[in-house]
């Protein structure tokens, strides 16, 4: 059905209807996210009842509780927000594209190329002169675009589909792994210490600064994906429909795999590689909304819930603070496992 | 690969980068602040840096302005509007200072594999604060301190030193170890203690010279070079002069060898090349799990014996890693003279 | 004209062969005992080696020597079991490192140190054969799940992610604990370096086992190459040949692990480096992965002190990085001979 004087995509897919199962979770959702966020900032070193919650967001009431709130949980809260959101999105394009479930910017190595590159600034700065002066979040972007090239180049394979590019960018994450450990046996030992806990993914100490480039970066990318989401929709059937239907297959994936791995190194750069939000809330999304694809919005959603979960947690539960990328992998690990055995339903239909 | 155009990715790309370039140089994990702690470029400043700091107040003059590290290599002032009686401590060399004073602190955060505080402090009722890299800013807000006391190397995040001084008048030095002497004054003067510190470190120094007058005398009155080794994981140390138990060896007036006397921090060998320890004197201590340093390769293998003073029969004595490396104030700077004034009895 | 197979008149006879090896082999070893964080002068390394100074020789005899042998073990032991996986998978990605056994001992050591407090010796060899079984058997079954079944692809997959999910427990160990990170953190990325004489006996006889059990099998493989079926008619009894080859794997990485901690690629690379040599008999390559390997070890493991003195860079580290670029050579080369990738 293309035509030669055809305006564009949109003009040739049908127009999507908003699909009534999707939309009722993506509110469920939203509505549950709120709820936690209520919840999270009403816990901390001493709890906060809700009536003295509402006060203090107002910024009135006892000074403390105000400043528990408004100067420590709260950019916390958005951080794990915007973090969580992003990576969701970023794992749910991914898998998308290569329709493949296993294919997230943490398994395939994006996340440990950020993770290099931070730590080798790091370790590279200590010996003084100009590198330590390399802001983290822009050495994690680089680090995260130049593995994600690698991968695409090794893989050798014009389609960016089949399982290659995941067994090379595993691989890859296997061999940065590698150098980041060295790196990090070559620092000074609290060095090293605080090196792990960023490698494992934690939003300690993390403030409005931090979140803000990773907010931006959703503000232009989400609605970038949004566009284009009926155009990834297609992309689940065979290169052949979807060509026939106008879509261009290949530029397409390449910018919506680009969108993923810029989302995810930014992610990465504000709260280091918080392991396997990525995999899940891609998986996770599309099981609730009951559609073969994934809705990037609602993996968003999902993906916000989880970080926000999972920090909550690991900052309350126990007498000290846990690294949020902790729970994340003793919690996503497992089900990574449970994906592989629970292959695809169709071959190759299923992201 | 699939033909695009490439100036919209570039597009993207570069947008990506500038967004995370714009975020303040205050964000991430901190700027890495290694240079600092152990040698090489930024490290010959720090003792000018330190001198820099301090106070103009008269004794005891409330309300007074320190000077110290407000952020990352700057020097700022920090307004203490009366003597402070809630004092919140981040690292062992602050605990250190305050406990010599006689001040109980109220919070105490602390190495993350250590606990609260080591054994030969006696803390009190004071609130265990945790890591010092994974403070609770709402747990210290709790405790309403009226002052903060760290070091800026371990809380080397702009943005955290901006949070602390938001929560109570916060007073950082460069760093621990070989400033301790500027530290201990510089603590004293946000609590209005001077002189007390002052005759403290007159007293310790006084002793100082008087053990190392002991240990030259034990040794036949011939004054023996003096070798500082340190397992711990992954690495052997030499210490330097610029450390801790450089200073105190230079206050004894106990000359180091040639290999040991460079102003750094530590010289790092490898278990081949142990014969560097070229003091008459050998004391070594290790950091950490021993079986997690090389310490049982180095100390019962074959090169042991080669090493200078263990073939010409001098001092070679384990001595305690927690005193003499990790002391970082009087107290324990007291304890190693009291060490090494049982040693050269004992000759 | 000949009726016996192309292979065998292009390839030089296994002797030939093995000699070689070991004679490249002395040359490695002796590169070993002379290359090391402190430098040694001619004249020391002179005197070293013939017991005339005193210094460079304990530095050469009783430093390096050890580590050498170390190598040796390890290297051997990891070659072996890497043609053993590689065979009874009929997997040419398969290798003890990426199939996550080796992260399965590995975890097994620290969770048993850290938790457990159980240390070197033969605590350490128990536990890193437990950990090295059951990865085995989660590997196993998880990529006979999948509705491919045991494809080479799902089968390193599986073993990735396995490596995956047991990284990211070791990580929550350490992060609990500073000082146990200390402890492993040399150590879980594969050292040559940390002496540990308590486990080296307990090892070395683990290790002679499973290279019994590896000579036992190697004859029934060829068989098993052929197909199950082929295997079954031919009188092999396929689920205990692919057993004891299991057990054998485990044994020896395990072994390996407990000694020098994971190290990738090696179980991967001689394989193909003995294929290449004397082809597909089995029982000719075990025998010369059981030369190259150490060859290749201990080769890495000097590189490693070369290139950051008077520190090093541990093995482990040094094969991961050297191999990933022969991994992705071999996904290509496996690509274009039509397997399934």
């Amino acid at each position: 059905m293309s035509t030669s004087t055809a305006p564009g995509i949109r003009a040739i897919l049908p127009r999507p209807r908003p699909r009534r199962r999707v939309v009722i979770a993506v509110v469920t959702t939203a509505a549950l996210l709120l709820l936690t966020c209520l919840v999270a900032l009403s816990l901390g070193d001493r709890a906060t009842a809700p009536a003295a919650l509402w006060e203090a967001l107002q910024g009135r009431g006892a000074e403390n509780t105000v400043y528990a709130v408004l100067e420590v949980r709260l950019p916390r809260v958005v951080l794990a927000l915007v973090v969580g959101a992003a990576f969701g999105i970023a794992g749910g394009l991914s898998q998308s594209v290569l329709r493949n479930p296993l294919a997230s910017p943490d398994v395939l190595g994006i996340g440990a190329g950020a993770s290099t590159a931070v730590v080798a600034v790091i370790a590279i700065g200590s010996l003084g002169g100009p590198v330590g002066a390399v802001p983290i979040p822009v050495a994690a972007l680089v680090g995260g675009l130049a593995a994600a090239a690698l991968i695409a180049v090794l893989a050798r394979d014009r389609s960016l589909r089949g399982r290659r590019i995941l067994l090379i960018g595993i691989a890859m994450s296997t061999a940065l792994t590698g150098v980041t450990q060295y790196l990090l046996t070559r620092i000074d030992v609290y060095d090293a210490q605080r090196s792990a806990v960023w490698l494992t993914g934690s939003l300690n100490a993390r403030g409005w600064a931090d979140a803000l480039p990773v907010a931006i970066g959703l503000a232009v990318l989400l609605p970038l994906t949004l566009v284009l989401a009926h155009t990834s929709r297609a992309l689940i059937f065979d290169d052949d429909v979807a060509s026939g239907w106008g879509v261009r297959t290949g530029r397409m994936r390449v910018v919506l795999l680009v969108i993923s791995v810029c989302l995810a190194a930014l992610a990465t750069s504000a709260a280091g590689p918080v392991a396997f939000v990525a995999l899940v809330s891609g998986q996770v999304a599309r099981r609730i909304g009951g559609v073969p694809d994934i809705p990037p919005l609602l993996a968003g959603l999902t993906g916000a819930l989880i970080v926000l979960v999972a920090d909550t947690v690991a900052r309350t539960a126990l007498p000290f603070q846990l690294p949020v990328g902790v729970l994340t992998a003793l919690v996503g690990a497992p089900y990574l496992l449970y994906l592989l055995q629970r292959r695809r339903r169709t071959n190759g239909s299923t992201p | 690969m699939p033909r695009i155009r490439p100036w919209p990715l570039a597009v993207l790309v570069v947008a990506a980068v500038a967004l995370t370039g714009c975020a303040p140089a205050t964000s991430g994990a901190g700027t890495n602040q290694s240079n600092v702690a152990t040698g090489q470029d930024g490290f010959q400043d720090v003792r000018a840096l330190a001198a820099q700091l301090g106070t103009d107040a008269a004794p005891g003059e409330f309300p007074r302005a320190i000077r110290n590290i407000v952020a990352n290599g700057e020097v700022g002032e920090t307004e203490i509007p009366a003597k402070p009686q809630r004092v919140i401590v981040l690292d062992t060399g602050e605990l250190d200072n305050m406990v010599a004073l006689g001040i109980e602190p109220i919070g105490i955060a602390h190495p993350a594999d250590t606990g609260m505080a080591p054994d030969y402090l006696d803390v009190g009722d004071a609130v265990d604060l945790g890591p010092y890299d994974a403070l609770d800013l709402e747990q210290i807000k709790n405790l309403e301190p009226d002052l903060i006391l760290g070091t800026s190397l371990r809380i080397d995040d702009d943005g955290l030193k901006k949070q602390l001084q938001d929560i109570a008048p916060t007073v950082l030095s460069p760093r621990p170890g070989v400033l301790w002497k500027e530290n201990f004054l510089l603590n004293a003067a946000a609590v209005g203690e001077e002189e007390q510190a002052q005759q403290l470190l007159d007293a310790y120094e006084e002793r100082a010279a008087a053990v190392g007058d002991d240990v030259v005398e034990a040794n036949e009155g011939v004054a023996p070079t003096v070798s500082m080794l340190r397992f711990m994981a992954g690495r052997i140390r030499l210490y330097a002069n610029d450390s801790f138990i450089g200073t105190i060896l230079a206050d004894a007036g106990l000359p180091r060898p040639k290999t040991e006397d460079v102003n750094e921090l530590a010289v790092e060998i490898s278990a081949e090349e142990i014969t560097k320890a070229e003091g008459d004197w050998l004391l070594w201590g290790t950091y950490g799990q021993p079986d997690a340093t090389e310490q049982a390769t180095v100390v019962d293998g074959p090169l042991w014996g080669q090493v200078n003073a263990v073939a010409k029969g001098g001092v070679v004595r384990e001595v305690n890693d927690g005193t003499w490396y990790l002391g970082l104030g009087v107290e324990g700077a007291q304890l190693v003279l009291d060490d090494l004034e049982a040693i050269a009895a004992e000759r | 004209m000949s009726t016996a197979p192309r292979t065998r008149t292009r390839r030089a006879p296994l002797t030939i062969l093995v000699g070689a090896g070991v004679a490249l082999l002395v040359v490695v070893v002796l590169l070993s005992l002379l290359i090391g964080s402190r430098v040694l002068s001619p004249a020391e390394t002179f005197g070293g080696l013939f017991g005339d100074d005193a210094v460079a020789t304990a530095v050469i005899w009783e430093l390096r020597l050890p580590r050498t042998l170390l190598g040796l073990l390890v290297g051997a032991a990891l070659g072996v079991a890497g043609a053993l996986a590689q065979s009874v998978t009929r997997n040419p990605l398969a290798d003890p490192g990426l199939l996550g056994i080796s992260s399965g001992a590995a975890v097994a050591v620290v969770i048993g140190g850290a938790f457990l407090g159980l240390g070197a010796g033969t605590p350490r060899v128990l536990l890193a054969l437990l950990g090295a079984a059951l990865a085995t058997v989660a590997v196993y079954t998880f990529a006979r799940r999948s509705p491919e079944g045991l494809t080479p692809v799902n089968m390193t997959l599986a073993g990735m992610a396995l490596t995956a999910f047991l990284g990211a427990v070791v990580s929550a160990t350490v992060l609990l604990s500073a000082s146990t990170m200390d402890q492993y953190r040399f150590w879980v990325v594969g050292a040559l370096s940390i002496p540990d004489p308590q486990t080296l006996l307990p090892a070395a006889l683990i290790a002679a086992v499973g290279a019994v059990v590896a000579a036992s099998v190697s004859g029934s493989l060829n068989a098993l190459a052929l197909g199950d079926d082929t295997a079954s008619a031919l009188g092999v009894n396929v689920l205990r040949t692919r057993i004891s080859a299991g057990a054998a794997v485990v044994l020896l990485s395990g072994t390996a692990v407990a000694l020098a901690g994971p190290i990738a690629f090696i179980g991967l690379i001689i394989p193909h480096m003995a294929r290449a040599l004397v082809g597909n008999d089995v029982r000719r390559m075990l025998v010369l992965s059981a030369v190259l390997g150490p060859l290749l070890l201990l080769s890495a493991d000097i590189i490693g002190r070369l290139i950051v003195r008077p520190s090093e860079l541990q093995v482990g580290v040094v094969t991961a990085i050297l191999g990933t670029p022969f991994f992705i050579w071999l996904t290509w080369r496996t690509r274009r001979r039509g397997d399934a990738i």
